[in-house]
């Protein structure tokens, strides 16, 4: 029986020469490749008498997996034996005998192989970055999720930059493979691989933990970060004007859950949330309910939601507002209603407006700098004549809990 | 020598040595790599890489044409616009040469 042998290379498509080095050491070793899989391309070894053989990456002329029968005899015929394709971009060729002349004596034209697949190899880089900036593009259409997940999402951006510099790497390495081919300089078949093997086994285990728990363990520390308690339970200030302040009827009861269906004894639904990261020292988001006493009328009589936040600087603020308010906004079921955003008159902010939703639900965003209080509000008061109470929130310096 | 960007203006050393070997015979690869050994006394050891680029290029530019295939080996030959354009290269370095000659003796 063979003995064989099964490595991972990940060497990348743009360092043929480093990969002929290493496959080169490997027969040294008495290894000889004898085909490389698709993916992660596993070459597939067998043990023989060690020899000095070469092996040589020809750029793939076209875009067949196999080359022709034609040109497989041609470089037989010059005693180059053809092995395997090496991804879609090389084929692979070894010479047994060490007077065998080398597949090129004319870098002028190598570099017409290389010039047609550094465009190729250009244009799936380009596509590769575009799905990249996709990606990197969420967290700034949904801010708030940073603030969520600061971690994760710290991560998740390292891991797509590393990916993308990866790439841009490999695309520059061609065109500088082309551009020396084309200056009339041979290619070097020698080139230390261990430094390139280490870089690209990193980003691959990087990859494989962002896959892995590991992604959830961030996600389970995010959440750690935040402490949910009964807001009747905390005696320090909070960014919050309390529901009663905006007017509360006798038929009303403010209690953690349902009086009447008593659903859901677990859930309060009087509590404030507090969490602090690098991202946001300070954040509450304060969620108040009345229910009516009444069971004949809808189990929530009035509500009110804030969210405030102190960040790291006032650009975050900004988006993180206008992200939250939007979301708050939404109205469920009804695609496409856009609030009508009215500004307010309110000095010493930089943002202040107010917005008008279906029903009777209302939204207030206020902004100070890097400090920022989103109100959703539902119930009979208006919002507009309690700006002044939320104006107020910021006079006063909160600590987190 | 560089290589011509769009057509065969200038060639470069090998694609001229690889013109010159047609220029009596009908040759296949290995034939062409023979005679440019030999040309060459071994300087330029013709490979297979280098060799199927510029036939496919000058059967694609009109410089060469088959003539046979037996079985995988094919065979060449030059055309009317090839031998155009080898005459062109050797008058080009001829009056390079010319030249250089000239000015090592006012050189001197």
């Amino acid at each position: 029986m063979k003995h064989r042998l099964y490595l991972p290379t990940f060497l990348p498509v743009s360092f043929p020469d480093a990969m002929e080095t290493f496959l080169e050491d490997m027969a040294k070793k008495g290894w000889f490749l004898k085909k490389v899989g698709y993916f992660l391309s596993f070459c597939q070894f067998e043990k023989g008498t060690p020899a000095p053989v070469r092996y040589r990456l020809e750029p793939i002329p076209d875009t067949v997996r196999t080359p022709s029968q034609e040109m497989v005899q041609f470089y037989e015929d010059f005693g180059w034996k053809y092995l395997t394709p090496f991804s879609h971009f090389f084929f692979i060729f070894v010479a047994e005998n060490p007077d065998t002349p080398e597949i090129h004596c004319d870098p002028l034209v190598q570099a017409k192989g290389y010039k047609r697949m550094c465009r190729n190899f250009s244009v799936f880089g380009l596509a590769a970055l575009v799905l990249l900036v996709i990606f990197l593009g969420i967290p700034l259409y949904h801010p708030s999720f940073l603030l969520e997940r600061p971690r994760f999402s710290a991560f998740a951006l390292v891991t797509l930059l590393a990916f993308a510099v990866l790439i841009l790497w490999s695309v520059l390495r061609l065109w500088k493979i082309y551009r020396n081919l084309s200056q009339g300089n041979p290619l070097s078949h020698h080139k230390g691989y261990l430094n390139i093997l280490s870089l690209q086994t990193i980003v691959l285990a990087l990859f494989v933990l962002f896959l892995l728990p590991f992604s959830d363990k961030l996600v389970e520390w995010d959440e750690n970060d935040q402490i949910t308690q009964s807001l009747t339970t905390v005696e320090e200030p909070l960014p919050y004007v309390p529901l009663a302040e905006m007017g509360i009827s006798p038929d009303w009861v403010q209690t953690p859950y349902d009086p009447i269906t008593m659903g859901n004894e677990n859930s309060d639904s009087n509590y404030i949330r507090s969490r602090t990261n690098f991202l946001a020292p300070i954040t509450f988001h304060i969620s108040q309910t009345a229910y009516h006493t009444d069971p004949n009328l809808p189990a929530v009589a009035t509500s009110m939601t804030s969210y405030y936040g102190e960040m790291s600087n006032s650009f975050l603020a900004k988006i993180v507002g206008m992200d939250l308010a939007n979301l708050y906004a939404s109205t469920p079921g009804i695609s496409g209603y856009k609030m009508e955003k009215k500004p307010l008159s309110l000095s010493g902010f930089s943002q202040a407006y107010y917005g008008d939703l279906l029903g009777n639900a209302q939204i207030l965003l206020l902004r100070q700098e890097n400090r920022v209080l989103i109100v959703h509000y539902a119930g009979d008061a208006s919002l507009k004549d309690h700006v002044e109470d939320f104006a107020k929130l910021f006079t006063q310096s909160y600590t987190p809990l | 020598m560089a290589l011509a960007k769009k057509s065969l203006e200038i060639l470069t050393e090998t694609m001229f040595y690889v013109l010159m070997a047609f220029l009596k015979t009908d040759m296949c690869g290995t034939d062409v790599a023979a005679f440019i050994d030999q040309k060459t006394k071994g300087r330029i050891q013709m490979g297979p890489g280098t060799l199927y680029t510029i036939l496919a290029k000058f059967q694609s530019e009109g410089l060469l044409e088959e003539t046979e295939i037996q079985g995988r080996k094919r065979t060449y030959r030059i055309t009317d616009r090839g031998r155009r354009i080898y005459a062109e290269e050797v008058e080009r370095l001829r009056r390079c040469l010319l030249d250089a000659e000239e000015e090592a003796h006012t050189a001197l």
